[in-house]
């Protein structure tokens, strides 16, 4: 105490004050600068983006619906001046995907032409590895909604990723790639499918068409309670109670109150449509 | 006397740089977590869950006192939230005004036969009002005697079927997608049980607002809502995030927060004996939890999700924080045994604490700070030099840290997007510590002037409200 005092009575602590004061102020100015230079690089960057956009959107929509030659579309693109090829790229890759979203049929079937003659999917796939996990995340997206189904067996292993969110965007594309064959052979996989996982592989399965039975007895027997779980929702969901009710009811002893509740609602439900 | 003087700096001096170095840690903890949270959710579609047919039912419980002059558009507000399985329950605390006739007229309510279970102890329920217009099928509202808001709260709790419960002001409006992000945590956690989500409060004071829905977001004109603006990203953007981070979280805005509606009952609900009742019933969820040895969390969106109207005026302003300080008081005292208590592991070792010294002692020894600094200038023991060095000290920092919360918004949400936002939140920094930061210190002592005196009241809450399609 009595040194502290002492540092008090001497000149060093109204030294710490001034530098500390000063400190503080330089902090002040450069924050505020920062504030105004990230919004006015942002008003700026968000116009020049939307106007690339539009001229991405055109030449893009010129091909898709005017039957506009690929390559010189494309050459066309690479010649929008005053932009660098990887934004370019960047809102190329976005608007495909966003019209891919919304049409199916020849119009996706051209888009992914698109997508393979421009060279993304080929920058994509060389990309996937050395990907940080959010590109990663993002690019197994993107990759699974323009069909690249030759890349499943480089998507595949991320079902194993230790990010939830790269496991669930691997777990949901390859749904999308290879169907529900893919999810019924889940039967070994061990890392948990959580609830939001299971919600975003649901919205996939009710976009896909089950064209033959489905075999779900490695998915019941499954050690892992959230794959019986997705198992017995797969069952509820296609109305496939009947062949499978007893091997559901031999799985209602289970831990898990959300498996042991949705086993009682496949059953309840079954028993209704006999009645 | 010199050392005394010297004593007295010293611990100011000690007592400001440890306020600053918590500020400090919190903040970049929660600038972690933004960031980590902003990547992990970016590429999420909330709609899936709209879809998905086992999503989690919920009921949002708006308690309503004397709001007849503005409940028809704000149950309308409530009623087009974007989810599918989820039911309104208005409960009329009692209102002197026409709001239950509002309610009835508007809603073509008839009495239901729904019965009333008392799981919580409340106040008696009058009416139980059901609408005959299939549009309303959703709607439920609940006429009872007036008991305060956490009784009304009760009641809703306990007219609820669903499994989550969401406690909302009945004149907050939310997001477009407000429902959706809360809900995720609950579906999103492994091992642990999520008892309770919180949400982001923004001030909507001068935005644009039309039927209930937010159309546009602008920075108040009005500096006591300005300096708010940026107190409330000071505390829920630099604050909150890191401790929903260190899983310390003791508070979720009364404004909107959603709850795991069995662990609610099984804690006894909300209490009727404290105005802040919100602090309180999160308080007494976790220590229900550690106590029965049940894992759990509560989660944090830091997304803004409710915009609520701040005090305009200063006689408001001041009622709603010597309430908040009374709050305060009432909680720590309330749960006392939890304070250093190593069974509370970080919650009663490093949260309850904190609430206790930063949030619930530090206007008391500013004040004293303030007191004793004038008896030493009239007595002339000031050192002028070290004095005004101190207090410049203390105001940058203070500076500095607010446009740190607005860089971090500029970060992550950019709510507030034109250049003159930005210079009106920048002012509003500026000011804060001079005119804004000392109300706070005289309502937190009025607050405890208050307790002493025995008021447990909650204070009227006038509002501005709606105007249709204008600004608020």
């Amino acid at each position: 105490m009595r040194e502290l005092i002492n540092w008090m009575r001497s000149d060093e602590l109204a030294e710490f004050l001034i530098i500390s004061n000063l400190l503080f102020i330089l902090g002040i100015f450069y924050v505020m600068m920062s504030i105004f230079l990230l919004r006015r690089k942002r008003i700026f960057r968000t116009k020049r983006k939307g106007k690339l956009d539009a001229l991405v959107f055109k030449l893009v929509s010129d091909y898709l619906f005017n039957d506009k030659d690929v390559d010189v579309q494309i050459k066309k693109l690479y010649n929008i001046k005053g932009y660098s090829r990887s934004l370019i790229n960047r809102v190329l890759f976005k608007n495909i995907i966003q019209l891919h979203k919304s049409y199916t049929g020849e119009y996706a079937t051209r888009l992914e032409e698109l997508f393979n003659r421009t060279g993304l999917k080929e920058y994509c796939h060389k990309k996937l590895r050395r990907a940080s996990w959010d590109e990663r995340q993002e690019l197994i997206r993107d990759l699974c909604e323009m069909k690249a189904i030759d890349l499943a067996d480089d998507i595949r292993p991320f079902i194993y990723d230790k990010r939830d969110q790269v496991r669930m965007e691997a777990l949901v594309g390859m749904t999308k790639l290879e169907g529900l064959p893919f999810l019924t052979s889940l039967d070994a996989y061990e890392p948990t499918i959580t609830e939001w996982m299971q919600i975003n592989i649901m919205h996939v399965v009710k976009r896909l068409r089950k064209s033959e039975d489905l075999d779900y007895s490695h998915l019941l027997k499954s050690k892992n309670e959230t794959v019986v779980l997705l198992g017995v929702r797969l069952i509820g969901y296609f109305q496939d109670i009947t062949k499978w009710k007893d091997t559901i009811t031999d799985r209602a002893v289970v831990k898990s109150p959300i498996l042991r509740r949705e086993i009682i609602q496949v059953m309840v439900h079954y028993e209704k449509m006999k009645s | 006397m010199n050392t005394f003087v010297y004593i007295f700096n010293l611990w100011i001096l000690i007592f400001a740089v440890f306020v600053m170095s918590s500020y400090v840690i919190l903040a970049i903890i929660s600038a972690v977590a933004l960031r980590k949270y902003k990547l992990q959710n970016r590429l999420i579609n909330y709609n899936y869950i709209l879809s998905y047919e086992h999503a989690p039912k919920i009921s949002l419980i708006a308690p309503a006192y004397n709001e007849g002059m503005t409940i028809q558009e704000n149950v309308s507000s409530l009623l087009a939230i974007n989810y599918t399985k989820f039911e309104v329950i208005v409960v009329n605390d009692g209102s002197k005004d026409q709001t239950i006739e509002t309610l009835i007229e508007a809603y073509n309510l008839v009495p239901s036969t729904k019965e009333y279970k008392m799981k919580i102890p409340t106040k008696d329920v009058k009416c139980i009002y059901k609408s005959t217009n299939p549009s309303f099928s959703k709607l439920l509202v609940v006429d009872k005697v007036n008991g305060g808001k956490a009784d009304a709260l009760n009641v809703g709790i306990n007219i609820s079927q669903n499994d989550y419960v969401v406690c909302i002001d009945v004149d907050c409006v939310m997001d477009k997608d407000s429902m959706l992000r809360l809900v995720k945590p609950f579906l999103d956690k492994e091992g642990k049980r999520v008892i309770a989500t919180g949400g982001v409060v923004r001030i909507a004071n001068n935005c644009v607002i039309q039927q209930g829905k937010l159309k546009s977001v602008e920075a108040p004109d009005r500096w006591l809502p300005r300096i708010q603006v940026v107190e409330y990203l000071r505390a829920f953007i630099l604050g909150r995030m890191a401790w929903a981070k260190l899983d310390g979280l003791l508070l979720i805005s009364g404004a909107f927060g959603m709850f795991d509606r069995e662990i609610v009952i099984k804690a006894g609900g909300y209490n009727h004996n404290t105005v802040g009742e919100d602090m309180e019933l999160v308080v007494r969820m976790r220590r229900y939890m550690v106590e029965n040895k049940l894992p759990y969390t509560v989660s944090f969106i830091p997304d803004p999700l409710c915009w609520t109207e701040a005090p305009e005026t200063r006689n408001i302003f001041m009622r709603q924080r010597s309430r908040w300080t009374r709050g305060t008081m009432e909680t720590l005292w309330i749960h006392r045994k939890m304070m250093l208590n190593p069974k509370f592991r970080l919650l009663g070792l490093l949260s309850f604490p904190y609430w206790f010294i930063f949030e619930y002692l530090a206007p008391l020894i500013e004040f004293t700070g303030i007191l004793i600094t004038l008896i030493f200038i009239y007595f002339g023991f000031i050192n002028w030099t070290y004095f005004l060095l101190l207090c410049l000290f203390v105001y940058t920092f203070s500076v500095c840290f607010s446009l740190c919360a607005i860089l971090a918004d500029e970060f992550s949400y950019q709510q507030y997007k034109t250049i003159k936002d930005a210079r009106k939140l920048i002012w509003a920094a500026i000011v804060d510590p001079i005119v804004f930061h000392p109300l706070t210190v005289i309502a937190a002592l009025k607050g405890n002037w208050q307790k002493i005196r025995g008021n447990t009241q909650w204070g009227d809450m006038t509002r501005v409200g709606f105007a249709k399609g204008q600004k608020k």
